[in-house]
């Protein structure tokens, strides 16, 4: 599966914008989706070591997020694993994040590269002229 | 209002046509949409989108809103897990976060 690359720029001096993306406090100001909450953070990335929250949302289970922090160059880069378990069961999903953080005029560009991720296509009697959809749809989302 | 995944063979179904699938590949890759610009993408008359629309819509592949006088449509993340399709609801998790630090890193400037 391709890796996910999204990137941004932040008026913001890479030294700041990495606080915001290493410490808790930070973490926590924007890793929560809209109308859900954190439970039970651990978010030190900082320094190597695991890390863990829980986040939950009107009408949903938790979801659990979770893995270990393997590498932190400040202020350049951190680099993760990201296992995220839903509450409906089903096998984890696992992946690497990277953040990279490079000077951008005044500001940051702050990059997200998250790679490795391996997709289950569950799938129930497989017509003819469905595996070429399958991958339509894989490729659909590789380019997104 | 749905709020479960979709059964398997529905969303297979809804997803097994050109048109409704180049609706959906565009969805995912940009998000939210109109009515309008979904039938640009798949160069049909309003009368046929609304048909593939209502299949999306049925099938739980897809939602829509009412902004104004235009009709919005969008993935519905829980039907993208259903049938696999993990990136998009990391790309919406992403996205959205990036926007909340844009706002953290402003709002804490002063």
């Amino acid at each position: 599966m391709p890796e996910l690359r999204i990137d941004r720029h932040f008026d913001a001096p890479p030294e700041r914008v990495f606080t915001f993306v290493t410490e808790e406090s930070g973490l926590l100001a924007w890793w929560v989706p809209e109308g859900m909450t954190a439970r039970d953070p651990r978010l030190d990335f900082t320094r190597p070591g695991p890390w863990s929250m829980i986040v939950t949302g009107p009408g949903m289970g938790d979801t659990t997020m979770r893995g270990e922090v393997t590498d932190v160059d400040p202020p350049h880069s951190v680099e993760l694993t990201f296992v995220v378990a839903y509450a409906g069961g089903g096998a984890p999903m696992e992946s690497i994040v990277r953040f990279e953080l490079e000077p951008d005029g005044t500001g940051t560009r702050f990059t997200i590269v998250q790679s490795g991720i391996s997709e289950e296509m569950v799938v129930m009697g497989m017509k003819r002229g469905w595996p070429t959809t399958l991958d339509r749809l894989g490729r659909a989302l590789a380019a997104g | 209002m749905i709020k479960s995944a979709p059964p398997l063979p529905e969303a297979f179904a809804a997803l097994g046509h050109p048109v409704r699938l180049a609706i959906v590949e565009r969805l995912l890759r940009k998000g939210e949409a109109s009515a309008g610009e979904l039938a640009a993408v798949a160069d049909k008359s309003a009368p046929a989108m609304s048909h593939h629309f209502r299949i999306l819509r049925e099938a739980g592949i897809v939602v829509q809103r009412v902004d104004r006088q235009r009709r919005l449509y969008a993935v519905r993340p829980e039907a993208m897990r259903a049938i696999g399709a993990w990136s998009l609801t990391y790309r919406q998790f992403w996205e959205g976060g990036l926007d909340r630090l844009d706002a953290a890193l402003t709002k804490r400037k002063h």
